[in-house]
């Protein structure tokens, strides 16, 4: 995939649970835990932001865009 | 909420109810003559009515019976839609599909009952030789009105579905 999510190793970083994380976010832990790992459509900004907020990082740190090996590339 | 769904449901009870009996009192000339209140079938009048032997009583039942089925199942469908609605199951697809067979059933009853009349003329004329049963159609300004409220019911099913759809890549975000 792509894109890819960041957000367990900013969690470690920070020494923030998961837990305290969805609280504050307003998300449950369930959601968080499909964000982590990447298996959701989209993320609202209004979450991100909460998420950048409490971990004091940039949307930047959480989020990478990795681009796809093709067959035919060298 | 569920105390206006329960109201609404009585209410469709209590139509279904009052349909079926009409239908039963219309046919079977059962309310007596000096009665206040009189009923008659469209196309025929209540002293017409009275005159029709058994014979021909059964075949006009028998022909008007099709539009009632058709509306007692769409009025069916609509009591699970609500029933549905009941269980906060507002936007899923049987309930949509619910909406939709309940606006196509009460259409093709207003089709079916537009065409009932002449057509029992015809069965009284060629089956029994009612020369008197006159041939024509008609269709009221009710019926029209039924027809376009059942259009918009089809369009509101329609916007259901979208609602639906959107609702469901709703829940794909965080």
């Amino acid at each position: 995939m792509p894109i890819v999510i960041h957000l367990d190793v900013m969690l470690a970083k920070r020494k923030v649970k998961s837990k305290d994380l969805a609280a504050y976010v307003g998300i449950t832990e369930q959601n968080l835990s499909l964000l982590k790992s990447g298996k959701v459509r989209g993320i609202r900004f209004a979450t991100l932001e909460k998420i950048c907020e409490r971990l004091a990082c940039q949307p930047g740190e959480l989020i990478e865009w990795v681009a796809d090996e093709g067959p035919n590339e060298p | 909420m569920n105390i206006k769904l329960r109201v609404i449901r009585a209410g469709l009870a209590i139509c279904i109810f009052l349909q079926i009996s009409f239908f039963v009192l219309s046919w079977s000339s059962l309310l007596p003559p000096g009665l206040f209140m009189q009923m008659s079938v469209p196309g025929l009048s209540v002293a017409a009515m009275r005159a029709l032997v058994l014979q021909e009583r059964l075949a006009g039942a028998a022909l008007a019976l099709p539009a009632l089925m058709t509306l007692y199942y769409g009025l069916w469908r609509l009591e699970r839609m609500l029933a549905n609605f009941e269980r906060h199951a507002m936007f899923d697809l049987a309930t949509i599909g619910h909406l939709r067979a309940f606006a196509g059933a009460t259409l093709l009853s207003t089709l079916l009952s537009i065409v009932e009349p002449p057509l029992r003329a015809m069965v009284f004329r060629v089956g029994f030789g009612a020369h008197d049963a006159r041939l024509s159609i008609g269709v009221s300004s009710e019926g029209l009105l039924l027809i376009l409220v059942c259009g918009l019911f089809y369009l509101i099913a329609h916007m259901m579905h979208e609602g639906r759809r959107l609702a469901e890549e709703n829940a794909g975000f965080v």
